[in-house]
């Protein structure tokens, strides 16, 4: 397993935001976590990269037990640049003073590559993400959301990461980006790289993801393989999820349903 | 930064009084016409051609005084803002890095020399380790240090919870690498602001120690003494206070004028700003 989860607890202050929850991606596998804003999608993902600190439970990554790591264990570990996480949002996740490939170049000098190799690099990877290669030289404020987005992609990927965690990565996307973009996934995905793809909408994870994990009220309720989630879900909050995507099937779950499925949500209660 | 500070008005003229003010620091004492210390029997003379600006009470040139004075005037100024620079930047940052108790300690640190009267402190000092502008000077740095700890923390404490910071973190960057990498840029800008305005603070306190006779030996000259040394004799020569003042003045006048200028110029964060301004024009491309 490229990503392993298991029974994590993640604690803010007295808020219980992340109740068990166990969670696994393989190489060359791509897991949607789906789940409502609040539900504990980005705490799980910055649970795996060591920026929120579990309170209880097991983060494997790439074979190694990283749940005990701190300082200078997990810089190691990190600069191996085997996890890399993609921020929800591009502007805020690049340094307004930095130029696109001082950016994308960062995690490679981190690594104490030479600033050559690493700038070569830069414009592979450019490339790659179909980013102009006159953009390198920008600044962030200067590109379009969808360049910078293909930016903090290239920055993730330039260190070959083996996890890849998105973190709504194409939510901020207009229709015709958000298919390339997806389009690019699938392919990073046939690299054998392992991806956790967070999101709100099933709608944009159920193209892509082999299976799906739903998130809700900090616990996985549901896991399965993307068409199982779908076509047959189990858990009301999930029905729910899908009524509400009308995409995804012929003809949506009509008001009524929903209200239903809602009402037998409030019945069963959350997991507090 | 410098090249935009002097594309503005008011920094081109702060800049060229700072420059004239610097010039005088380094030849003042060559270019004063006749002996600040020696007297003459001409005392408290008006201006005229062989004293340009008159003579005090012992009959002494005091443009040549003034002249004299300068460096000392200037070299605690300058003493000040680069002891309380170093003094407050260093632990401004750190304090966000080294963890609970160096940020309490550090912030404790800064209230309590923020509460203590600096003027009394330095004259306080001065008693202790003996009459010297650089002593005095060299606790005025630290009691105004807290100004730069206080701009370095808030600049730093902006950026390190910054999503950008934490994609360095999540590629392996140590907490050296964020700020060489990504703080310094951003807490640079307001430091500049800072120095500007405490070099101006610098002159003034420099200039009150001297007026009471604090910091240097009497026959030597300095601005604050020139000044208080005429005061004295305001019924005989009403104008004379004029050209001390004007000087401490217009210098202090000229460190605020650069500070704004500064200000003005870096707003937020350095590059990006330049950037919105090119946006604004429609010189940037966009796709």
């Amino acid at each position: 397993m490229s990503l392993e989860v298991s029974n994590l607890d993640v604690h803010y202050g007295r808020t219980h935001a992340l109740r068990g929850a166990s969670l696994s991606v393989a190489a060359g596998e791509t897991v949607g976590l789906i789940g409502e804003t609040g539900s504990g999608k980005s705490t799980l993902a910055r649970a795996v990269v060591g920026l929120v600190r579990p309170s209880a439970g097991r983060v494997t990554v790439a074979g190694e037990d990283v749940t005990g790591y701190r300082g200078r264990r997990w810089r190691a570990l990190r600069r191996r640049g085997l996890v890399q996480y993609v921020f929800q949002d591009p502007l805020r996740s690049l340094d307004p003073d930095l130029t696109v490939e001082e950016s994308i170049v960062e995690p490679l000098l981190i690594q104490g590559r030479p600033r050559r190799a690493a700038a070569e690099r830069a414009r592979e990877l450019a490339a790659r993400v179909h980013l102009d290669e006159a953009l390198l030289s920008r600044l962030p404020g200067e590109l379009s959301g969808g360049q910078r987005q293909r930016v903090t992609v290239a920055r993730a990927l330039i260190t070959e990461p083996r996890v890849v965690i998105l973190d709504e990565p194409v939510s901020a996307l207009d229709a015709a980006t958000r298919v390339r973009a997806l389009e690019f996934f699938k392919q990073l995905r046939a690299s054998g790289t392992a991806l956790l793809f967070i999101s709100h909408d099933l709608g944009s994870v159920a193209g892509i993801a082999d299976r799906i994990a739903v998130l809700y009220q900090g616990e996985i309720v549901e896991t399965g393989p993307a068409r199982t989630i779908v076509n047959a879900a189990e858990h009301p909050y999930t029905r729910l999820l899908v009524g509400s995507a009308p995409t995804l099937r012929s003809a949506a779950a009509d008001r009524a349903e929903r209200e239903e499925l809602r009402a037998l949500l409030q019945t069963i209660g959350g997991p507090a | 930064m410098i090249r935009r500070v002097l594309r503005l008005t008011s920094g081109r003229i702060a800049i060229g009084i700072l420059g004239f003010i610097a010039f005088l620091a380094v030849f003042g004492p060559i270019l004063a016409p006749q002996d600040p210390l020696e007297g003459t029997t001409d005392i408290l003379a008006n201006p005229s051609s062989a004293h340009l600006l008159g003579t005090d009470y012992l009959g002494r040139d005091v443009l040549s005084r003034l002249l004299d004075g300068s460096r000392v005037s200037v070299l605690g100024a300058v003493q000040v803002a680069l002891i309380a620079l170093v003094v407050g930047v260093v632990p401004g940052i750190l304090s966000v890095y080294f963890g609970r108790a160096f940020e309490w300690v550090t912030l404790r640190l800064a209230d309590t020399l923020v509460a203590l009267p600096f003027l009394v402190f330095a004259v306080a000092v001065t008693a202790l380790l003996g009459n010297g502008i650089p002593q005095a000077m060299f606790v005025v740095g630290i009691m105004v240090s807290p100004l730069f700890y206080r701009v370095a923390r808030a600049a730093t404490l902006s950026v390190a919870r910054s999503q950008y910071v934490e994609a360095a973190i999540v590629a392996g960057a140590s907490v050296g690498w964020v700020v060489r990498k990504h703080v310094w840029v951003k807490v640079l800008p307001p430091i500049a602001v800072a120095l500007a305005n405490t070099t101006g603070v610098g002159f003034v306190i420099v200039s009150s120690l001297t007026f009471l006779g604090i910091g240097v030996q009497p026959p030597a000259p300095t601005w604050g003494g020139v000044l208080a040394s005429e005061l004295g004799y305001l019924s005989f020569q009403p104008w004379a206070p004029l050209a001390p003042t004007a000087l401490i003045m217009a210098t202090v006048w000229a460190c605020n004028l650069l500070a704004d200028a500064i200000r003005d110029v870096t707003g937020q964060a350095g590059r990006a700003l330049l950037n919105t301004r090119k946006v604004a024009d429609g010189s940037a491309v966009t796709a």
